[in-house]
């Protein structure tokens, strides 16, 4: 005969809603005491040593000896689309901190948030003119011809770009999960990968920005979210119940919440070129994109490349990133890969025992 | 007991273990000063548990801690629906697997008559308002199963806010009562602004944001009716995981353990449905009448705003444009600057050095 799958005894069903019941009260007064700036990110000591419109750049403070650190300069390059602080999550899940450990001169370009009038910003006043003034800036500040940069997601597609224009002032080039080639093969078997490329494929994104302006960040986020509706609908906030009790815990799950709903919104004219240059047409591989009257031909980035990817990146999948190997000019091109996802790779437990160190020691294995 | 009566028996435990949780719920917000009763007739449970959550952390967290708070409450209250979902379900298949006879055509019909009660909407969509809000108020009885998902993307496109979902009076629910006084307001009263008359133009252009409006009505509708079906499929996958841990006289011990196999096979069925063709054109369907109400509604303001001597839109955009111009040239100009007092600095040098 057969019986039930579902063996839930009335008194176990019970038991179990105590203790969420318990664990609720316990955690409403936990959230009830904090205030927003505990849930602090982005808290690794800085200065702000360049501003322009909205963008900044940030001189993180070393964390080793000065005659440990490095001569070149580094510029993390964030995304457009997201906060920086994916960068700086929280003290013991930092990639900024971990890079200063290594003895990195870390630098960091916060793009900041466009506002309504930010619409008509272009990627070329985003590459030729921001991202370019403050490599200039950091160039000379330092006494350098050429800093290292590294770019995060859509922060490295647009490093990339830049290494191509101006391969003269870029010393490495260090790309973590970065879209290169977005012509990604979907597998039905596999559907939550490569789903936001996907997507994009179809997006009407002349109505969006003739509509929205620039283009806020919730929007974004439906397609990073309809790769798991559920879990992270709902899933997240019923386990959520589990560290209700813990602050520590429940301080970092408010974190990485404050960064994921938190973003920026993209400016509507740089987001309609992306979207339709990079990610539609995916010209950036087939070396068509031509900013400020300029061809971007990836063969001109020759400088040495690092480019690390995360296994099970669902929304960036490792061959769009490593399509970088069949264009690039570099005769010095290697990869790393990481056990972990995209976002994983900054803040998983394990990477960061994996992702800094490793930069370090590239970097350190082609010092000058 | 046979599988039926486990079935029945889980269906009853169920029914209690949620009078338990509303009933624990209620003890807290009695604790912490909230009031009302979920389990009284005259609220809705999920709005109640929403206005609990704002009460409880106000101010604390700021707003990752109000949005934590808010998708805590709401991620039970789906929970519950599901699991009462799953269950009726399971009702219906225990006894034909127990029989040994096909179960999928009993919880295909169950699972059509939910979907049913959504895909009925269109053709009545041209009838009265009454029609309009007596289906509303039946969609609106689901609201709870469908919220996590079609809240998020209805906040995303402007249509409603996710926490607000949990309220039928606003956001999704508000969309869903998108009747003539709510379309009233804000386009037709217009018309009535001084130097905003009633011309032919103004006319046309109500009437074309009107248009709109109903477009995206039937494109939600079209969306969350995909949706609603998509989840309809889940819970059959769902029901031929039970039916086969059944017959292999494997057991889940805990609600937790339902759901976990609940969402994870959700998340396949709904992410297998977002990558269909179908799908991306019913979504992109949505999101284009979407914006184009948006846009419509902008004509009508501009002609207002244009009345009433407010700086409209397009002016705006004229200003914003002037000042990306503007400040480009600035930055061109200070550049250009810059080189040439690089250079004259060298100059300077090399002249000294030489002379």
């Amino acid at each position: 005969m057969l019986s039930s799958p579902v063996d839930i005894r009335p008194s176990d069903a019970i038991d179990e809603i105590k203790k969420i019941n318990e664990k609720l009260l316990k955690g409403v007064e936990n959230l009830s005491t904090l205030k927003d700036e505990d849930v602090d990110i982005g808290s690794t000591p800085k200065d702000v040593i360049y501003s322009q419109d909205r963008l900044r750049v940030y001189h993180y403070k070393p964390m080793v000896d000065k005659d440990k650190i490095f001569k070149t300069p580094l510029l993390i390059v964030p995304p457009l689309i997201n906060g920086y602080e994916v960068a700086d999550l929280q003290p013991d899940r930092s990639l900024v901190r971990n890079l200063l450990k290594e003895g990195l001169d870390v630098h960091l370009l916060d793009w900041g948030y466009p506002r309504p009038v930010d619409k008509y910003l272009t990627i070329d006043d985003y590459i030729n003119g921001y991202l370019n003034d403050c490599v200039d800036f950091i160039r000379e500040r330092h006494s350098v011809d050429k800093i290292a940069i590294l770019g995060i997601c859509q922060g490295g597609t647009i490093s990339t770009t830049y290494s191509s224009l101006y391969p003269e002032k870029v010393d490495r080039l260090i790309l973590t999960v970065t879209p290169i080639d977005f012509d990604f093969e979907h597998n039905p078997k596999q559907p939550h990968v490569g789903l936001l490329f996907h997507l994009g494929k179809a997006a009407n994104v002349d109505l969006m920005v003739g509509a929205l302006g620039n283009v806020p960040a919730d929007l974004l986020n439906v397609s990073f979210m309809m790769a798991s509706p559920f879990v992270l609908n709902i899933g997240k906030y019923a386990d959520l119940i589990d560290i209700l009790d813990n602050k520590e815990a429940l301080l970092n799950f408010l974190r990485m919440e404050k960064w994921l709903f938190g973003g920026p919104a993209a400016s509507g004219e740089t987001y309609r070129f992306f979207v339709k240059n990079y990610l539609q047409d995916n010209k950036l591989v087939k070396g068509e994109i031509e900013i400020g009257g300029r061809k971007v031909d990836l063969a001109n980035v020759t400088m040495p490349v690092l480019n690390i990817y995360a296994k099970k990146d669902h929304l960036v999948p490792p061959p769009c990133t490593v399509a970088l190997k069949k264009h690039v000019g570099s005769k010095d091109y290697t990869e790393l890969e990481i056990d972990t996802g995209h976002i994983g790779i900054y803040t998983g437990g394990a990477s960061q025992k994996i992702l800094a160190p490793n930069v370090g020691k590239w970097l350190r294995e082609r010092a000058h | 007991m046979n599988l039926t009566e486990q079935a029945e028996s889980m269906a009853k435990m169920w029914a209690e273990a949620q009078k338990q949780i509303w009933g624990g719920l209620y003890d807290l917000a009695q604790g912490a000063g909230g009031g009302g009763n979920p389990l009284s007739g005259f609220y809705d449970p999920s709005a109640w548990l929403r206005q609990v959550a704002d009460a409880w952390t106000k101010g604390g967290g700021g707003d990752s801690g109000q949005r934590a708070a808010s998708s805590i409450f709401a991620s039970q209250t789906s929970m519950m629906q599901f699991m009462n979902l799953l269950t009726k379900s399971w009702q219906i298949v225990a006894p034909s697997l127990e029989a040994g006879k096909p179960w999928q055509p009993d919880l295909q019909k169950f699972i059509s008559q939910w979907v049913e009660q959504i895909t009925a909407l269109p053709g009545k969509m041209k009838g009265t308002t009454e029609n309009i809000t007596d289906l509303s108020k039946s969609i609106g009885e689901w609201i709870p199963l469908l919220t996590p998902w079609l809240g998020f993307v209805h906040q995303a496109i402007g249509t409603g806010h996710f926490g607000e979902l949990m309220k039928g009076s606003s956001g999704f629910g508000k969309l869903m009562m998108l009747e003539q006084q709510s379309l009233q307001p804000p386009i037709g009263g217009f018309a009535e602004l001084p130097g905003a008359g009633l011309t032919r133009e103004t006319n046309a252009k109500i009437m074309k944001a009107s248009d709109a409006l109903l477009d995206l009505r039937k494109a939600a509708l079209r969306y969350d009716m995909e949706i609603a079906q998509g989840i309809g499929q889940a819970v059959e996958r769902t029901m031929e995981r039970l039916a086969d841990l059944a017959k292999k006289d494997k057991k889940i011990h805990s609600v937790r353990e339902v759901m976990q196999l609940w969402f994870q096979t959700a998340d396949r069925t709904l992410t297998e449905k977002f990558c269909s063709d179908e799908f991306i054109a019913i979504q992109n369907e949505m999101a284009s009448a979407a914006l184009n109400y948006k846009l419509k509604l902008r004509d009508v303001l501009e002609m207002v705003y244009s009345a009433l001597d407010i700086p409209t839109r397009s002016e705006m955009d004229d200003a914003y444009r002037a000042i990306h111009d503007l400040k480009k040239e600035v930055r061109d100009l200070k550049k250009a600057l810059h080189g040439l007092t690089a250079s004259q600095t060298s100059l300077v040098t090399t002249a000294q050095i030489s002379g």
